[in-house]
């Protein structure tokens, strides 16, 4: 059903920036999984950061799928910058009756939600909507080719202090120079307030230390939502 | 993300600390929310692993049955069975076993009822949203009331939030997604309890 991480996989290079040390005990974080690679799959880097940047627009979302039937209304603010009158019963029971609630899983090419990475590096702020300065889908200056998406299955440490699972998308420099990344997001597709899909922004993460991607280098990001206890 | 636990009994704060346990079913469920995905397994409170695909649900914990949003105490007939349900809300048993992040459900859950060994399940609501952009905070609560009218004293030893996590095929499944180990409180015949989860978010 799931396995212990007693072994990360091997890597050429791994290092956690902040926080440095695990004294997280009952936090919910995210920890950011980043790995370059280069065409043939081989592992250039890899870097780990603890991160906790849960959005005002997550706070909100859970809340109604915590109380669901009993939510009242509430504002989201779409990656436009609209504010968005809805409800996760709206949401879960519209006209497609889609069951989308979270749902971050863009196929390939999509650049309007799932994981999105961006170029700005400014603070977070819990009322982000959207990252500072995204990358695009595209093979031009300064864009990116957005992969698919995978599952991060369900994960606990043989000393019974974490577990975790997640998801992960891989994006490729295909533009034909160097691409300095600062910053990640998780974009939930959904009908919050009607029958037309609408992006929100639940998590945004700016990175502790920039990654440069090289042309026809491929970036994975993992997102692991890690619970301590 | 973080969770506090507070506990009052008969209006007394006896409990007042962070929670420490959030659960794997917990991100599991967001994973499989995140991939609208069938491909992860989560042990429901059964020990059932359970793997469904995407779902309506995703950790509905109100009192089911339309009722849940404001608790209503002392509501007779079918209203009052569903605040009475002890799988779905705010759950408390009498087990003092460690938490491990792979627990399933409590070690030993309280049944709901009159009779020895029981205590009333009251039911759950989840409310007192709050976010502000000035604090980069935001929060809500969800509520469990607890009455032991079962004529002689019960200890209390976990407590924790099991939530319907799908309900894809019209079966509500139902998952432990928090789970902590608290200093024992002794319930006596009459007397009522509140427990308190508060979840927060810090940017």
């Amino acid at each position: 059903m799931k396995s212990k991480d007693s072994v990360i996989g091997s890597v050429i290079t791994t290092d956690k920036v902040r926080p440095k040390q695990v004294e997280h005990e009952g936090e919910v974080l995210l920890e950011m999984v980043y790995t370059v690679s280069d065409k043939s799959g081989k592992i250039k880097t890899q870097k780990t950061e603890l991160g906790h940047s849960f959005l005002q627009n997550f706070i909100i979302a859970l809340f109604g799928f915590f109380a669901r039937y009993h939510c009242p209304d509430d504002d989201l603010v779409d990656t436009g910058g609209t504010s968005r009158t809805g409800s996760p019963t709206y949401s879960t029971s519209g006209p497609a009756y889609s069951d989308e609630v979270f749902d971050c899983n863009a196929p390939s090419t999509n650049d309007d939600f799932g994981v999105l990475i961006g170029t700005d590096d400014t603070a977070v702020d819990i009322a982000d909507y959207a990252l500072g300065a995204k990358i695009i889908e595209g093979s031009g200056s300064g864009q990116m080719n957005y992969g698919s998406h995978s599952t991060v299955s369900p994960v606990s440490d043989v000393g019974n202090t974490y577990s975790y699972a997640g998801i992960t998308r891989t994006i490729s420099n295909n533009s034909g120079a160097s691409i300095t990344v600062k910053e990640v997001g998780l974009v939930w597709s959904s009908y919050w307030d009607t029958s037309a899909t609408r992006y929100f922004l639940l998590l945004r993460e700016v990175l502790g230390s920039p990654i440069s991607v090289a042309d026809g280098e491929i970036l994975t990001v993992t997102i692991r939502v890690k619970c301590f206890c | 993300m973080k969770a506090f636990l507070t506990i009052k009994k008969q209006n007394d704060i006896v409990i007042k600390q962070p929670a420490r346990s959030f659960l794997i079913a917990f991100p599991a469920l967001l994973a499989r929310q995140f991939m609208q995905s069938e491909d992860i397994t989560i042990q429901s409170i059964e020990g059932t692993p359970r793997s469904e695909d995407k779902a309506s649900h995703m950790c509905y914990c109100c009192s089911p049955g339309g009722y849940g949003y404001t608790i209503q105490m002392g509501i007779s007939g079918s209203y009052g069975d569903y605040l009475k349900v002890q799988n779905q809300g705010i759950v408390i048993g009498s087990d003092l076993t460690a938490v491990d992040p792979d627990n399933y459900s409590l070690n030993t859950q309280i049944n709901s009822g009159e009779g020895a060994g029981e205590i009333l399940y009251c039911g759950t609501s989840v409310h007192g949203l709050t976010y502000e952009d000035v604090g980069d905070t935001g929060s809500f609560k969800i509520l469990g009331i607890f009455k032991n009218i079962s004529g002689g004293s019960i200890d209390i030893k976990e407590v924790g939030i099991y939530a319907v996590g799908d309900a894809g095929t019209g079966a509500y499944t139902n998952f432990c997604i928090l789970r902590d180990v608290i200093s024992t409180i002794s319930l006596a015949d009459g007397e009522y309890l509140e427990v308190e989860y508060t979840i927060s978010i810090a940017s």
